[in-house]
């Protein structure tokens, strides 16, 4: 190790704990000791090329490429693209599907809407009439209202006659 | 200089903060990401050194609770050839000899590789120790294999390692063993795979004596003996 290292580890170790990066000296030294080893072979040497370090190279640049392993990666990827796509794809058929429904809802309202409507424009006498019509059924439905009871039914008082329960004759 | 360096050593102890905060909100969900999935999960937002810790994390929990395919899916996204091995030989441990070939040929482990394929040769698993071999591009140990497919009378995997070993020589001595136990099928086989003729023809003759004519169709066409097919189509059409 030369002088200049160590004065540069020195420096390095005093602005790490300047910066509370380390906690004394003996940590901040060795913290700068790996940082030093770590990033200064990744500079440039003199000569303007680049030097060399196995510590900072990708993985890929260390190793051979593998390619069974880059294909399968290749693959999961995929697979997990197409799962995505299919479900996106399922989720809107869903949604299409959906709205046909609703739509076809809103024609069947609009339809039933505008049935009375066409009678009005097509004959103004049979509207009358419907309404006549219209108006009559209540009425009806309020005799049957007041004839028909639910306890007692259609009977009169007359139908069910008292003497018919009760005996007033003498007894034997 | 120095300043430059510190400013590379602040940025990098920030990355590593931020990664560990973002690794630790992680932590706190992983349960429910591992009942999702890992084909459910979305990591495209976090750069690739997080998302690389991130799926290493998944695939040491699954690989903790026992669900070796996917905790085989996040080391093949992480790029992770050392646990990939390790599920390998938990694979091999359990007896999944086909999986644990799979994981080793995504983790370039040669050396396990052949041992399991020499295992699997002497267990009698044709079929795995063609497969090791092959990946392995062993000729010598796949001929060896073939000899032995040979010896056993495992007509099939035989003509799989001549097949891949491209041995027209050895595919012919094949051919001539299945016509003996009149594996015709597997014979006409291993003559079209060595380009034999005369062998084709032989063959042909032999089925037509027998009256399988599919199987002599299929050998005079192979063999290109327009003489015996138009015989064959001649007088044997309707049957």
């Amino acid at each position: 190790m030369d002088i200049e290292k160590i004065k540069k580890i020195n420096e390095m170790s005093k602005s790490l704990r300047t910066h509370h990066f380390a906690i004394d000296s003996q940590d901040a030294t060795s913290d700068a000791q790996k940082i030093f080893d770590d990033i200064i072979p990744e500079k440039t040497t003199e000569t303007g090329t680049p030097m060399p370090s196995p510590s900072t190279h990708s993985p890929s640049e260390s190793q051979p490429i593998n390619i069974p392993l880059i294909e399968k990666k290749f693959q999961i990827l995929l697979d997990q693209n197409v799962k995505s796509f299919k479900d996106d794809l399922r989720n809107l058929q869903d949604t299409v599907e959906f709205l046909q429904q609703e739509l076809s809802k809103m024609h069947q309202r609009v339809s039933k809407l505008q049935q009375p409507v066409k009678i009005v424009q097509q004959d103004p006498v049979k509207e009358e009439q419907v309404t006549q019509v219209v108006q009559e059924q209540p009425v009806e439905h309020e005799k049957e209202e007041t004839t028909s009871h639910p306890r007692s039914g259609n009977l009169t008082s007359s139908d069910v006659s008292i003497e018919k329960f009760f005996y007033y004759g003498n007894s034997k | 200089m120095h300043e430059e360096t510190m400013n590379q050593v602040l940025n990098n102890v920030q990355k590593i903060n931020q990664t560990n905060s973002e690794l630790s909100q992680f932590k706190s969900l992983l349960p429910t990401l591992l009942e999702k999935g890992i084909d459910q999960i979305d990591l495209s937002m976090f750069d690739d050194i997080t998302k690389t810790q991130l799926l290493n994390v998944l695939g040491g929990e699954y690989l903790r609770r026992g669900r070796l395919h996917e905790a085989v899916k996040s080391f093949v996204l992480a790029g992770n050839q050392q646990k990939l091995t390790v599920i390998g030989q938990d694979y091999e441990r359990i007896g999944q000899v086909e999986n644990a070939i799979e994981c080793y040929e995504l983790a370039q482990e040669s050396n396990r590789l052949n041992l399991l394929g020499r295992k699997c040769l002497i267990d009698g698993r044709f079929r795995d120790a063609i497969k090791c071999f092959t990946s392995l591009n062993d000729h010598e140990m796949l001929a060896k294999t073939g000899d032995e497919c040979l010896r056993r009378g495992k007509w099939e995997y035989a003509i799989e390692v001549y097949k891949t070993l491209g041995d027209s020589e050895k595919l012919t001595q094949l051919g001539d063993l299945c016509l003996g136990d009149r594996k015709l099928a597997e014979a006409f086989q291993a003559f079209e795979l060595a380009n034999n003729t005369n062998k084709l023809n032989e063959l042909g003759n032999v089925c037509l004596k027998e009256g399988l004519f599919s199987i002599a169709l299929k050998a005079y066409t192979a063999s290109d003996n327009k003489a015996m097919l138009k015989f064959i189509q001649e007088n044997f059409r309707k049957k």
